[in-house]
């Protein structure tokens, strides 16, 4: 063997020995973004990742978005689904009508959106802990998370009953845990307020860039709401009467503020969850766009460019006139024929395409002024959604009150919330006191979602409802989704009924 | 290879003491001139032997009368001739009918038909040139039993699917393509003509040298090289041709669909449409096939350079291939132009040197496919005959009576702007050491470079007949336009070294012994952006940054990265000619999979036995019988990069403060599945081979059974997860097939035909699921909104599940 072939046939083992030796060579870590082991290290990590789980809030739509208004108000007596005719979103015609399908990508993107919601925020509760950062900071955002997560909870257990309790982020092997009941989510979603309460910080300790974020008033209004389903009143009272006496909030001067664009983030804005007209992009999830769908739902059609949803019902409209004079606050909540709608033009049937319903939702309405300036408007609805009002939790505090035996303080609140419209004080007691408090949530808070969970607490939904299709036992709930039930092979059942 | 071999071995010759000198020619039958390259040895002394040269002449030196001369030439019958008192020896040799001989590419070497215990098919150039074709998959339709070529789409260009026994896994079934010794994605760049052959190696002993990416079986393709010794040879090759579309449905006229229109409607309780009152009138209306199908020309040209010398060979080739769509003619238009070099150097008798490259740009213009809704086909038959084309003012109809989702397929042929150009290199060089004593080492450096852009412009149209009102349904209009670029980059490299051995004892035992590493890198870089709102609805002018709308303008940067690195061994043993043996270890490290599951070990075996050259054999007309039987494993590792690990990602943005500022957030999308790990198939095949009749007809059978496990697949999960499915080890399955081939040939006057058939059947079920053993659902269907196809235990994979309806429609006859 010459010595070239000798060299040539080293330098070819020293080859094998340098590709077999590169220990590095199988270590590959993302080149864009960064693996879960080597995030969350910083306070800008902490914020990055609550962030990340306030984004599901603004979910809406399918594969994953939040329907509040559908449940909120098309199931109740207040509106009617709309559209421009039977088959336009037909599936909530049919939950409306209680022949609910139970295979409808409205329930299963519900429920997708609030376990996405869960889901990043059990990933800041295991992740954020272990951060080395100010401790008050990383408090606050534990409690961010902690809110979020009892928020989506609270949707579940609302709109379906009990529901699996993912309290962590789950492994694969636990996809198919089974339904938790009712109670158990309850009592969950009462420790994560509790904690969160006493984490977060109060309204004026933000910065006014920080607006929007969840606060100590807005865990104690959400955990008041959960006392009052659980008719823990005296609970309720107390977390009413805390958050009263906190001075943190106060009622808008003018209630027509409330609605307007200024208005977003007002002084009684308790939860409120934040879009924008930002130009480019489409619905849901997964992407950057900050718009809601809720602006062009509801807005008419025809010269108008909606799509003419959450038609307000002429029982709705005709509580309003129920004092023997016209609330003021009807002419914020319903459009009527006739009515300027923004700088869009004047409400007729004709200009709605013929469609012939006489009112439509307003609190959402926006002018065409308020658009972006660009691209695609229908998906960039910049209204805010006032999900937690000051107003609501006077009226909590009145009827905590009143179920406490302290009649004194509910009409107290009760007449609050009526004095800033300027209309006569209640002066009733016992039951018509009570209808007085459920009336005054109906009107002040009209189309804002309350109303049919409103009306199943309180135990009037049968007999509102019942001309509706309404029966008691199976439709204070809406089906578990079909999908879900096949996804986990049977681990997850069906609510009883459907 | 067998001027390599002659060479060597003429190197290592001894001068023997010369007795007697032989000189002759030899020619081949049915030509004039003399065959170059013959080998003629001494049998008994294999150290005396010389090859024929240019003119077909030779020369050879003997020790004796007694001496006796072997001729062989591969693809003819070796003639043994006793020298006796000749010293001129003139010999005819004749062809050999039998493929006993012929080389099988096995991957990383090469071994003679005859002496393979695995299952491999194996296609030549001539079988590749028989028949026309566009695409390289194309060569294996109906070739090769337990290959399944089935074309998705009818649009030029597109691509084929390779199914090699059966669907194996729910992950990506496509078997791993390897050219002239590189593992490529897609075939779309070859040119069908430079192909000298295509092997696949279907069971998993013989695929299992290609270990973890072996599962679905293996297509090596060799592409053309020149020969040594051989005048340099200019050939043009050049088709033109038109292709139109053989048959069309048999569809409703516009009568026909009036008359039916009018009975659906009074079955419904309703009055129909005054328009249908006299169906005759509407007489045929539009044939909707009519306008969309068209007559498309092809084209093709190449010229080929081939030739050697003594110590290179070279082949280069240039060819140009263009087709239009017969849906959409140019609009649909693919065209094709490829370089390709092959050429190697004997550089010092002990090293090669040598090079595969090709380089391919091609161009599609792209219409929508395979869709639900939107494909112009789907549109044309969906579409009633009543609607015109073209309104009375030129512009484009929408239909009254189709469903609002089906658009009028010529208007959206027209608006489709979606090209998509590449231009990709892939190519190889190598240098091939021979130490002597049987070793050679050879190290290959190869690449396979992409750089594609994809560019779509959606113009803006409204076919409403009052556009103010805009009352057109959503199909018909698009009322912003838009345009969008995609560049894409894939650079995946390789080193290869491979040393091999091989050396026979005793005339009676033959050993080749193989050892080599393989690291692969493979980098994707992708970037673009799109806009809305151009000024210009001319597709000229489509640029991102010609926009009135300068916030729509958006970007996006991807780019990942992985790694495999492989060691691998393989023993073959000959034991006198009858007795063969095989075993194969690969160890696959990928960097897909976590640090606990990184490395996947694939053995195989397999053995044969040709009984018809056992001493006992006396059935004459079967020249050959051979029992083969293996067992090996292979790996499927088709899945993205990371899964093993979760990425967070930003851009889960919410809006804070009172000036409406976009914040960050930041969060995985995909939840971590850290205990993820290889697929692996595990096969069993037995087969038998028969040769009748010195080769007039062969007959081959193989019976197998395949089980892959842990297949790979982001299955779909609860949604209480709240985070899209993970890749998960998801599935067991069990492949059994049956597979028979046969060929009939036979050479009458030099005209040579055969006659050949193949059939295979394949049982395919899932023995198991992961997870809780919940059915895996895929295959959404838009308008039910649910998935149509399932995959559950006792059924093939991806089984279709239908509800069974029976109604009686004109007794329920109800608004």
């Amino acid at each position: 063997m010459s010595v070239n072939k000798f060299f040539i046939k080293c330098a070819f083992l020293l080859a094998i020995v340098f590709t077999s030796c590169q220990k590095d060579f199988l270590e590959k870590n993302p080149i864009i973004g960064v693996t879960e082991e080597n995030f969350y290290k910083t306070d800008k990590d902490a914020i990055a990742g609550v962030n990340a789980a306030y984004a599901t809030l603004q979910f809406q739509l399918s594969p994953a978005g939040h329907f509040r208004w559908f449940w909120g108000d098309i199931m109740s007596d207040d509106a009617i689904k709309g559209g421009s005719g039977d088959n336009d979103v037909n599936d909530l015609l049919r939950l409306e009508t209680f022949k609910g399908p139970v295979n409808t990508p409205l329930l299963e993107s519900e429920w997708s959106a609030n376990y996405e919601g869960i889901y990043r925020a059990n990933v800041v509760l295991e992740k954020v802990p272990q951060i080395e950062m100010d401790e008050r900071l990383k408090a606050r955002i534990l409690g961010e998370a902690k809110f979020i997560r009892a928020w989506n909870y609270y949707n579940l257990v609302t709109v379906f009953g009990g529901v699996p309790l993912a309290d962590k982020v789950l492994a694969p092997s636990e996809y198919n845990i089974p339904r938790a009941t009712a109670e158990q989510i309850w009592d969950f979603i009462e420790k994560d307020l509790k904690e969160a309460s006493a984490s977060l910080w109060l309204r004026s300790e933000y910065e006014s860039s920080d607006l929007g974020r969840i606060t100590k008033g807005s865990a104690d209004a959400l955990l008041a709401k959960v006392y009052l389903w659980r008719k823990k009143w005296a609970d309720a009272k107390k977390v009413t009467d805390d958050i009263i006496k906190s001075n943190e909030f106060s009622l808008v001067t003018r209630y027509e503020d409330i609605f307007t664009l200024d208005g977003e983030n007002n002084s009684e804005s308790v939860f409120e969850i934040q879009y924008m007209n930002a130009s480019g992009g489409n619905w849901g999830k997964n992407n950057a766009n900050e718009g809601s769908f809720t602006n062009v739902f509801t807005r008419a059609r025809g010269q108008f460019g909606g799509f003419g949803f959450n038609i307000p019902t002429q029982d709705f409209v005709d509580e309003f006139f129920k004092e023997g004079f016209e609330d003021p606050r009807l002419k914020s909540t319903v459009f009527r024929v006739g009515d300027a709608m923004g700088d869009r033009g004047i409400f007729t049937i004709e200009a709605t395409g013929n469609i012939p319903y006489l009112y439509y939702a307003k609190k959402y309405f926006n002018s065409k002024s308020e658009e972006a300036p660009f691209g695609d408007p229908s998906p960039n609805g910049g209204s805010n959604d006032r999900v937690i009002r000051f107003s609501d939790v006077l009226l909590m505090h009145a009827e905590a009150s009143y179920q406490s035996g302290d009649e004194t303080s509910a009409k107290n609140s009760l007449n609050l919330v009526r004095a800033r419209v300027s209309i006569p004080p209640i002066s009733f007691s016992g039951e018509a006191l009570l209808n007085a408090i459920y009336r005054e949530r109906r009107i002040e808070l009209g189309l804002e979602s309350h109303r049919f969970f409103d009306l199943v607490r309180t135990g009037k939904a049968p007999e509102v409802l019942g001309n509706l299709g309404f029966k008691a036992g199976t439709h204070e709930i809406f089906p578990i989704p079909q999908s879900q039930i096949l996804a986990t092979n049977g681990a997850i059942t069906q609510n009883p009924g459907y | 290879m067998r001027f390599l071999h002659i060479f060597i071995f003429i190197m290592f010759s001894v001068m023997a003491h010369s007795q007697i000198t032989v000189t002759g020619k030899v020619n081949l039958v049915n030509e004039t001139e003399g065959a170059i390259g013959v080998s003629i040895s001494l049998i008994g002394n294999n150290s005396v032997g010389t090859i024929t040269d240019i003119d077909g002449t030779y020369e050879i030196t003997v020790p004796d009368k007694n001496a006796v001369l072997e001729f062989s030439f591969i693809g003819y019958l070796t003639q043994n001739i006793v020298v006796g008192n000749q010293t001129i020896i003139d010999v005819v040799l004749s062809e050999n009918a039998s493929q006993l001989d012929e080389i099988v590419v096995t991957g990383y070497a090469t071994q003679k038909r005859s002496n393979i215990s695995g299952s491999v098919a194996t296609l030549s150039s001539k079988d590749i040139a028989e028949k026309p074709i566009l695409r390289v998959e194309q060569a294996l339709q109906g070739q090769t039993a337990g290959v399944q070529v089935t074309q998705n789409s009818g649009s030029p260009g597109s691509t084929l699917s390779v199914r090699v026994r059966g669907v194996g896994t729910i992950n990506n079934s496509d078997p791993l393509y390897i050219v002239d010794g590189i593992p490529v994605e897609g075939l779309d760049f070859l040119n069908p003509n430079d192909i000298e052959s295509i092997n696949v190696l279907k069971d998993a002993a013989s695929a299992a040298i290609y270990g973890s990416r072996g599962a679905n079986g293996v297509v090596l393709i060799t592409t053309k090289s020149g020969t040594k010794n051989q005048e340099g040879k200019i050939s043009y090759e050049g088709y033109y041709g038109v292709q139109r579309v053989g048959r069309l449905l048999d569809l409703l006229n516009a009568s026909e669909y009036a008359t039916l229109q009018n009975e659906a409607y009074l079955a419904a309780g309703k009055t129909p449409p005054l328009e249908f009152a006299n169906p005759s009138v509407l007489g045929n209306g539009t044939d909707w096939q009519e306008a969309i199908f068209q007559t498309a020309p092809m084209s093709n040209h190449q010229i080929t350079i081939s030739g050697g010398g003594e110590t290179t060979n070279h082949n280069l080739s240039a060819n140009y291939f263009s087709q239009d769509g017969i849906v959409g003619g140019p609009k649909a238009n693919f065209q094709r132009a490829t370089v390709r070099l092959n050429s190697s150097y004997d550089v010092k008798s002990w090293l090669t040197l040598g090079n595969n490259l090709g380089f391919t740009w091609l161009t599609r213009d792209g219409l929508t496919e395979n869709s639900q809704y939107n494909s112009p086909v789907i549109r044309a038959i969906n579409m009633d005959p009543i609607t015109p084309i073209k309104k009375a003012d030129d512009t484009y109809a929408y239909s009254f009576y189709a469903d609002t989702d089906i658009a009028n397929p010529i208007n959206g042929i027209e608006q489709t702007h979606n090209n998509w150009t590449s231009n990709r290199f892939v190519g190889n060089v190598y240098s091939n050491i021979n130490f002597g004593k049987g070793f050679t080492f050879k190290t290959t450096a190869s690449m396979d470079v992409t750089f594609a852009v994809q560019k779509t412009f959606n113009p803006k149209y409204d076919l409403s007949n009052v556009p103010s009102i805009s009352e057109a349904p959503v199909a018909e209009k698009n009322l912003i336009n838009s345009v969008g670029i995609g560049n894409n980059t894939w650079n995946n490299k390789q080193i290869e070294n491979v040393l091999t051995w091989t050396r026979s004892f005793n005339n009676k035992h033959d050993l080749a012994l193989i050892g080599g590493t393989a690291a692969i890198l493979n980098r994707f870089d992708g970037n673009g952006g799109g806009n809305t709102n151009l000024p210009s609805n001319d597709p000229k002018d489509a640029f991102i940054s010609n926009t009135i709308d300068p916030a729509s303008i958006r970007s996006y940067q991807v780019a990942s990265e992985s790694t495999l690195l492989s060691y691998f061994a393989r023993a073959n043993y000959e034991l006198s000619d009858k007795y063969l043996f095989s075993g194969t270890l690969r160890a696959d490290g990928s960097s897909k999979f976590g640090k606990n599951n990184r490395f996947g070990y694939f053995p195989s075996f397999s053995a044969g036995w040709i009984i018809s050259k056992e001493k006992f054999w006396n059935v004459k007309p079967i020249s050959n019988l051979k029992l083969r039987a293996s067992w090996g494993q292979n790996g499927n590792d088709r899945i993205g990069e990371y899964s093993f690990s979760t990425v967070v990602l930003t851009g889960q943005n919410y809006t804070f403060g009172q000036d409406e500022i976009i914040t960050n957030g930041s969060v995985a999308l995909t939840s971590a599945n850290p205990d993820l790990k290889w697929e692996t198939s595990t096969q069993t095949n037995f087969g038998v081979d028969v040769e009748l009749l010195e080769g007039m007809v062969d007959f081959t059978a193989d019976y197998y059974v395949k089980t892959t496990s842990d297949m790979l697949y982001a299955a779909p999960i609860p949604l209480v997860a709240g985070t899209a499915a993970p890749i998960q080890n998801v599935a067991t399955a069990e492949n059994k097939g049956l597979e028979f081939g046969t060929i009939f040939r036979k050479s009458l006057k030099g005209l040579k035909y055969s006659l050949g058939g193949n059939i295979a059947f394949v049982e395919s079920r899932i023995t198991g699921l992961g997870r809780g053993g919940e059915p895996v659902n895929s295959g959404y269907v838009q308008f039910a909104n649910a998935d149509a196809a399932r995959t559950d235990v006792g059924q093939p994979l991806g089984s279709f599940f239908w509800l069974c309806y029976r109604r009686d429609f004109s007794k329920s006859a109800r608004s």
